[in-house]
């Protein structure tokens, strides 16, 4: 029952962090096709060209974002929910100083930046059209990445991916009617995006309306030690595609200075491999994602178990999903070079072999990928950091300089295998079986008494939960008329719950009973998979509303909160 | 729990021992349903009882409405904690409890 609990929980933020994930993915593939066919190459180039501008900010949005809500979910996890907000509210406010001084640096410097990045001549004035829209639009591309994470934290993946549709679905209907109807051309293009942004940042903010949402605005400034923490702590996520972007950048170079008259065909593969590997790594980031924001609470409630589970759970999905689209890959790996364009018996031989050896390092990429994810939501920050800038960057670079002079498009894609391999079969099993348990184990453990057990949900259960606790507290020698009130309160939320809270009927619904003794007062934690319910705000006849009395009257604390899946009471006696 | 009657005339004693929770209340209403036609005196022994929950209040409150329409209903020998219970639903005003 305690592994469905956390499956339960990591399988709803996978399937939603999965459609985001996927969803983005799809959407640029889309954006750029419409650009290219409405605008032209030049277009197309431009949107090429702004992309390091994209990817900066999405370096500070996930980076901030990532780190923060790692504490935000431990502090969650912890039922810490006002320092929880004050970290919300930290980040929000650092993402706000950063996006406004991308803002102003960008406005000030837009000719030299566009220039920088490649839009000379011809193409600086569509440049100038594109990124000063953009360049406006900062604040907007930081903060949504941030709000996007933390709502994920609070409970609501799912709020997060109909952010993402809002934000997909608006581009691409936008993109048709400014550049197609009105005629806007790249400008419209840049309009679209960020009216797109402001729509799904406008999502968003729905969740902070919701009743049941922990964390809420209000005006908190960053301790020095708040940003370096989450610039640590979310380096390792937040940078991965900033390196992702630097290592294209060298190995287009490498392809066309070794390509041996073939460099522009080479360079045209490697970008099939790049766009249709991004279908997987979607997946593999939702996946990542999810593991970060699952493992974080489950760190701040101290449970390893849950964590060591949604874990193993994780790596089990991204396995067989790499499996999966390795076979289809392999399989279809002709028809999916020839439906980019790629023609003649050299190009297609020569990109349907570099794809098929590409597509091994999806077998490994996942499960680097959310373990990477996992060390990040322990706080294993520098071994994450590591990780990522070992896979993403040096591994990855140093090989290819090794194997594309001599080997071109094929030593490209030598280069993603060995690299992921190596990562996965050089040094996870030390890394992860070695100290991965123990260190959960001696890092997430309570030190004082504790007692959890699980139980299905149903009227003949609460006896058993009676017997239990009797004898808990016999054990810990608990006094008399304190081991009455935890149980009577223990039977009456339960018995709330059952009357009221069982709405889904077809749903097994499980309960989780938590004993922690503080020092003398007893911390008593209620968790249950049934729909959102508050038994402190059940209405119910006057016995049921006399339950609840004794329950508020007796405890000394008592709260409700809804995370990841789950209903939390906590009680202090 | 376990569940003592003694009936005398039109005066029932019932002595309870145990706990009286959402598993025993069904069994002492079952019991209570057979027992109260002709009583106009019923005395509640809680001297051995150990526990009550919401259940055993809603048995109670549901035995005191019948009683008020055919006599008296009194509880006694109420322990500590159990008597907190009561105080702090308003059990004390409706109940009679010596």
């Amino acid at each position: 029952m305690e592994a469905q609990f956390a499956r339960s929980a990591y399988g709803h933020f996978l399937i939603w962090g999965v459609c985001s994930s996927l969803g983005v993915t799809v959407s640029t593939l889309v954006d750029a096709v419409l650009i290219g066919n409405i605008v032209g190459s030049n277009g197309l180039a431009v949107a090429n060209i702004a992309t390091p501008v994209f990817l900066v900010y999405s370096l500070f949005g996930l980076t901030i974002g990532v780190g923060a809500n790692i504490l935000i979910g431990r502090r969650l996890g912890a039922a810490d929910v006002d320092e929880a907000n004050r970290v919300f509210n930290a980040q929000v406010f650092t993402g706000a100083v950063i996006g406004l001084s991308c803002l102003v640096f960008s406005v000030l410097l837009q000719d030299e930046i566009c220039q920088f990045l490649g839009a000379k001549e011809a193409l600086l004035p569509l440049g100038k059209q594109y990124l000063t829209v953009v360049f406006y639009s900062a604040p907007l591309f930081v903060l949504y990445h941030i709000l996007a994470v933390s709502v994920r934290t609070d409970g609501d993946p799912k709020l997060a991916a109909i952010s993402s549709a809002t934000v997909i679905l608006t581009n691409l209907s936008l993109d048709i009617l400014f550049m197609v109807i009105l005629g806007w051309g790249i400008f419209g293009a840049a309009v679209s995006l960020c009216i797109a942004e402001a729509l799904g940042m406008a999502v968003l903010l729905l969740h902070f309306t919701k009743k049941y949402a922990l964390l809420r605005f209000r005006l908190s400034f960053p301790r020095l030690a708040d940003v370096r923490y989450f610039v640590v702590n979310g380096f390792g996520v937040g940078s991965a595609s900033i390196f992702q972007a630097a290592v294209i950048f060298v190995f287009n170079i490498l392809l066309l200075a070794h390509g041996t008259g073939q460099g522009v065909m080479h360079v045209a593969i490697f970008g099939v491999i790049y766009t249709m590997s991004m279908i997987p790594f979607a997946v593999f980031d939702g996946a990542g994602s999810a593991i970060a924001t699952v493992v974080s609470i489950f760190a701040g409630e101290k449970d390893g178990k849950s964590m060591l589970t949604v874990l193993g759970q994780g790596i089990k999905i991204v396995s067989l999903a790499g499996v999966l689209v390795t076979v289809v890959f392999l399989l279809g790996a002709g028809e999916i070079v020839r439906f980019f364009g790629i023609a003649g018996d050299t190009a297609l031989s020569t990109a349907t072999l570099a794809f098929r050896v590409f597509t091994a390092s999806i077998l490994f990429a996942g499960i680097n990928t959310v373990v990477t994810a996992f060390w990040q939501a322990l706080g294993r920050a520098r071994l994450a950091g590591a990780m990522s800038v070992l896979r993403n960057f040096i591994l990855l670079l140093a090989l290819g300089f090794a194997l594309i002079p001599g080997y071109h498009i094929i030593g490209l894609s030598v280069a993603f295998v060995c690299s992921e391999a190596i990562c996965l079969l050089g040094i996870l099993p030390v890394l992860l079986f070695r100290s991965s348990k123990s260190y959960v184990a001696q890092k997430f453990q309570f030190a004082n008494r504790v007692h959890e057990k699980y139980y299905t949900i149903h009227t003949g259960s609460i006896a058993q939960v009676s017997v239990d606790l009797g004898q808990l507290c016999g054990d810990w020698k608990i006094s008399s008329k304190k081991a009455f009130f935890i149980n009577l309160i223990v039977e009456e939320l339960i018995l709330n719950i059952i009357k009221f809270g069982l709405k889904d009927k077809g749903k097994k619904h499980y309960i989780s009973i938590k004993l922690l003794d503080n020092g003398g007062e007893y911390i008593i934690r209620i968790r249950d998979n049934v729909s959102t319910y508050n038994p402190f705000d059940s209405s119910g006849d006057e016995i049921d509303r006399a339950a609840i009395k004794i329950i508020t009257t007796k405890a000394k604390y008592y709260d409700y909160q809804r995370k990841l899946i789950f209903n939390y009471l906590y009680l202090i006696i | 729990m376990n569940i003592e009657k003694t009936l005398n005339a039109n005066e029932l004693t019932i002595a309870l021992t145990g706990r009286l929770d959402t598993t025993t209340a069904p069994q002492l209403e079952a019991e209570l349903k057979t027992s109260l036609d002709g009583v106009s005196y019923l005395l509640l022994d809680f001297d051995g009882l150990e526990y009550i929950s919401s259940a055993g209040l809603r048995v109670l409150l549901s035995t005191q409405k019948v009683m008020n329409k055919q006599g008296k209903m009194v509880i006694r020998h109420v322990n500590e904690t159990i008597l907190e219970v009561f105080e702090v639903t308003g059990f004390t005003d409706i109940l009679t409890i010596e």
